[in-house]
């Protein structure tokens, strides 16, 4: 319940700081979103604070500076607050967000469909599981050729993996489909 | 296509909200009546396989290399309502569990790039396959798939500085027109779309004989 409670704030939020585009409404926002990342009980605090930044800067600041230097250039100094808003309110979201994903369970707050639920948790595993072998496929070409990959070679490869995930997908979807049935978690 | 939060206005993204979650509870209705059994653990493998081809480098002639998206794999495969689903799948776990793309681009992301590109390579295969080669009708998918996401996106961006403005004119969200959004997605995804045909191309010459 309490993760479902806590996905309704968070819609709500969003909703409300998608809205905003006063300056000092955005900064007091974003100042009590600090605060409860100061407070909130989530380990690595830093961590998802740094993490919230590097989101959400490339794409906004190279959109929001090149229009304020688009502005600037023809004597407009509006752009400023543009640049301030947009920033601001993109930081906001994008904090919220994070501090969000780190104090809830998705799965959890995401349960009131059981068919979701599991949707979401197989494929997250799935995906993980894909890629650490993504990754070692990745290293062996790199290890049986020295230099550059020549494009056969790379073609080569992208045949021969789409063949092996492909063949581990069906297998993977069979596995989990008798692993869940034989736990009565089928309804289908 | 990593639009952060912010940018698109709660006027564009609820109603997308609605259209996209519309759209998706209709696709996996027909996923779940076409698919007697196991649905849900068949349709979670396609997610990752496609997240696989998504994350794929392909070089492309001049030394340069792309990421491609997979959606015209998936589609010509799997057929463009299953794609749809298993590349939004995909999207949404991005956006949430992998914190890549904002909350509020993805029904953007999910319909532009998933819906359109799926139904977009389908049709251009069904087209073309018996006027071109099947190699050409192929790439002509794969690419025309990412033309049609990237000019859809294009769209949506470019439409807010004229519908969402302050009383002295300012933007208040995205705040580039269709004079330079479109422009500005569509050239570099033209290099996309090469290396996405390509994909389509090898993946589905692969894999189509063992469906």
């Amino acid at each position: 319940m309490r993760d479902k409670l806590l996905l309704l704030v968070y819609i709500l939020s969003l909703i409300y700081l998608s809205y905003l585009s006063n300056i000092s409404v955005l900064l007091i926002s974003s100042f009590f979103l600090l605060l409860f990342l100061f407070f909130a009980p989530i380990k690595n605090k830093l961590g998802l604070l740094k993490h919230s930044l590097f989101s959400f800067f490339l794409f906004s600041f190279v959109i929001s500076f090149s229009y304020l230097l688009l502005e600037l250039s023809s004597g407009n100094r509006e752009g400023i607050e543009y640049f301030l808003m947009i920033n601001l309110r993109s930081f906001g979201m994008t904090l919220l967000t994070f501090l969000f994903l780190r104090i809830t369970n998705l799965y959890k707050a995401l349960d009131f469909s059981r068919t979701l639920t599991f949707l979401l948790i197989i494929a997250t595993s799935n995906i993980l599981t894909y890629k650490r072998l993504l990754k070692d496929f990745r290293d062996a070409l790199e290890s049986r050729n020295m230099g550059k990959t020549t494009r056969q070679t790379s073609f080569t490869f992208i045949k021969r993996l789409s063949l092996f995930f492909f063949d581990k997908s069906v297998y993977t979807s069979r596995e989990v489909y008798q692993t869940m049935k034989s736990r009565g978690f089928c309804d289908d | 296509m990593h639009v952060p939060d912010g940018f698109i206005a709660p006027h564009v993204y609820i109603p997308a909200y609605l259209i996209d979650i519309g759209l998706l509870f209709y696709s996996f209705d027909r996923f779940k009546r076409s698919l007697a059994e196991g649905a849900v653990p068949y349709l979670a493998s396609l997610s990752a396989l496609y997240f696989i081809l998504m994350s794929i480098t392909l070089p492309l002639p001049g030394g340069t290399s792309v990421h491609a998206f997979g959606v015209a794999s998936i589609s010509l495969l799997f057929g463009p309502w299953t794609a749809f689903l298993s590349i939004s799948l995909i999207l949404f776990l991005q956006a949430t569990i992998f914190g890549q793309g904002g909350i509020t681009s993805f029904p953007i992301n999910s319909l532009s790039v998933a819906f359109l590109g799926s139904f977009c390579a389908h049709y251009t295969h069904i087209i073309t396959k018996s006027l071109l080669r099947d190699d050409i009708s192929l790439f002509l998918s794969g690419f025309s798939s990412t033309l049609i996401s990237a000019l859809a996106v294009a769209l949506v961006l470019g439409v807010h500085p004229y519908l969402f403005k302050d009383t002295f004119g300012k933007p208040l969200y995205f705040p580039f027109g269709f004079g330079i959004v479109i422009p500005a997605l569509l050239l570099p995804h033209i290099l996309v779309g090469i290396g996405e045909g390509m994909l389509t191309l090898i993946v589905v010459k692969a894999l189509r004989n063992k469906l």
